[in-house]
């Protein structure tokens, strides 16, 4: 998705000489997000496919597609890429927008036919024969937004499952641990077993099933099918780390460009600027692949396109909930709750300024608070923080939360912002 | 052939009745009782302006916006852009109900129903087809929301001010 975004941002951005993208495989651009709603026939298998056959799409901006010829080898120095086939191609400049493939934790694996991934189309392929056999035993491994929507799927259909992490709670990287245990006792009300602060160290095939062997001398759990979604890791093998400064991706300043001057990275291999900390961090949000993948083509073209970076958040919606994680949790020093009606808003505050929130069941104002934290975050860096501060004092935080009237209609009450008012009078 | 038109919120004039809301409801058959919602939010803020308590009533609906959150946050592409009338409209069909739109957009705009698509304001295409105005903008008994090319709604308020920075200057002669 970030390359298609770049090579629209290349020709908005007047360049009119050659396009070449490397494809692992022969399949058009397909976003791994939709992989649970395609097993669960929500959407048909062309609707993994946001740009149809991606034929129109690459014709659009005169692209010439070469398949299954992934990256293996990227010399900076040498201004070329070689593929699997063996092919130098030789670039002026080079986006690196190889997305990221599941993690696998090191683990015993005496069968594979039975532990699944969610990520490609191949393992949407796989999740949806799965699911269609209505396998009795289901351990989903990764308490994450995927692994909820694994946990609904199969709970839906008539599995008994675990949902097992290393992690101590549901959703550890976006959800605080009061909003976490909320949702955890939600979960164990539909029949959902949790199984937290361990990890799998073996899996093996028995008569019995898939036995699944944890660490801290944990009972084994026999299963039929182990689903593994553990979080993922950047495509960034092929990059030499001596040349290109990467960590978890490659770091990338605002215009997306590299520690080497004229190569981009976007998407899921590029560790850009998290809003919410300040810190280079990899957001694998869609939207966020889009823009920088946008902003990486209009200055591959010679623009000078500013990409301030993103807050992480997340929503996911499952098993007749709602939830809502923006920023980081982790790094705050301060929290602010509030449970309404069975509705649980929390707002999190570093160094006396919001960092964060989450919400469950409270999605209506998940956007509007995102984006005005969005907003402050990034005028902050350029303007002494007044937007950020007016936010961060707010005394009274709970008057953003909507309060619906029996006519539907929302009162929203905003406290003074001060000089940030429209309001002008002679 | 729709012309490009959007829908202003003259905040002067909104009084926060919610005749907008209601007409809007009743447009796209929406019943609060079932808990549906209106496309239109009505905003009530309150500010010090340095002499005292001001109280302003904001009627919102979908911004359209040319570089669009929500359209770009959408996974399966069910948010697109009508080119004819310019307004961000939703592919039922192509709509998962990820809310991922919900947390893209800046005015709090996405609604759901209970099929769990994304519902939103269509600039009342039908009725403007059909040279009405959209049902929101027909309801407003103050005048304050109207319907028209976004370079007018621009123009005037360029000639309040100007009005506004004249009748300052004659005061202070």
């Amino acid at each position: 998705m970030a390359a298609v975004e770049a090579c629209r941002g290349l020709r908005e951005s007047g360049f009119c000489g050659e396009i070449d993208i490397l494809a692992p495989d022969d399949l058009p651009t397909y976003n791994p997000m939709l992989v649970t709603y395609y097993a669960a026939g929500l959407i048909d298998y062309s609707a993994m496919f946001p740009y149809g056959d991606s034929n129109e799409v690459f014709s659009r901006y005169g692209v010439r597609l070469h398949k299954r010829s992934p990256a293996v080898k990227l010399s900076a120095a040498g201004r070329a890429v070689t593929t699997s086939n063996g092919e130098t191609m030789r670039f002026d400049k080079c986006l690196i927008a190889s997305g990221a493939s599941p993690l696998i934790p090191p683990i015993e694996r005496m069968s594979t036919s039975r532990i699944l991934t969610i990520r490609t189309v191949d393992d949407a392929m796989r999740l949806k024969s799965a699911l269609e056999k209505k396998p009795q035993r289901v351990v989903v491994v990764g308490a994450s937004m995927v692994g909820a929507k694994l946990t609904e799927l199969f709970l839906r259909a008539g599995s008994d499952v675990v949902l097992a992490d290393r992690a101590d709670r549901i959703f550890p990287l976006s959800a605080h641990p009061d909003c976490s245990r909320i949702i955890e006792e939600r979960l164990l009300g539909t029949g959902v077993k949790l199984r937290f602060s361990t990890e799998i160290s073996r899996a093996a095939d028995t008569p019995e099933g898939l036995e699944i062997c944890f660490k801290n001398d944990l009972e084994p759990l026999y299963a039929d099918i182990l689903l593994m979604c553990a979080g993922v890791r950047a495509n960034i093998g092929f990059v030499d780390r001596d040349e290109i400064e990467t960590r978890q991706g490659v770091l990338v300043d605002c215009r997306m460009e590299s520690s080497v001057p004229g190569i981009y990275a976007a998407g899921d291999t590029a560790q850009g600027t998290d809003l919410s900390s300040g810190a280079k961090q990899i957001v694998g949000i869609l939207s966020n692949a889009r823009r920088q993948g946008y902003a990486a083509g209009c200055n591959m073209a010679g623009a000078n396109i500013e990409y301030a970076g993103e807050l992480p958040h997340n929503i996911v919606h499952f098993l007749g909930m709602n939830f809502v994680g923006i920023g980081d949790p982790n790094c705050c020093d301060r929290c602010e709750s509030m449970e309404e009606g069975g509705r649980f808003a929390q707002i999190f505050y570093r160094d006396g300024k919001i960092c964060g929130a989450n919400m469950l069941d409270f999605f209506s104002e998940a956007g509007t608070f995102k984006n005005a934290l969005r907003k402050s975050k990034i005028l902050s860096n350029d303007r002494s923080g007044h937007v950020s501060q007016a936010w961060g004092n707010w005394p009274d935080w709970q008057n953003i939360l909507a309060r619906m009237d029996p006519r539907g209609f929302m009162v929203l009450r905003l406290r003074s912002l001060g000089q940030q008012s429209n309001h002008i009078s002679f | 052939m729709i012309m490009t038109r959007a829908i202003m919120t003259d905040m002067g004039r909104c009084v926060g009745c919610g005749a907008c809301a209601v007409a809007c409801m009743d447009q796209n058959d929406v019943f609060p009782e079932k808990g549906g919602t209106s496309c239109r939010r009505i905003y009530q803020m309150e500010y010090a302006d340095g002499h005292g308590a001001v109280i302003q009533y904001l009627s919102a609906g979908c911004q359209h916006c040319d570089d669009s959150p929500c359209l770009i946050a959408c996974p399966t592409g069910a948010i697109y852009r009508d080119e004819g009338s310019r307004a961000n409209l939703v592919d039922r069909n192509r709509c998962i109900g990820c809310h991922s739109c919900a947390l893209a957009c800046p005015f709090g705009v996405p609604r759901y129903d209970a099929d769990d698509k994304m519902l939103k304001c269509n600039l009342c295409t039908g009725r403007v087809e059909a040279g009405m105005k959209p049902a929101c903008v027909r309801a407003c008994a103050f005048g304050a929301l109207n319907f028209d090319d976004p370079n007018k709604f621009q123009d005037d308020k360029e000639s309040r001010y100007a009005n506004g920075l004249a009748g300052a200057f004659a005061k202070t002669r």
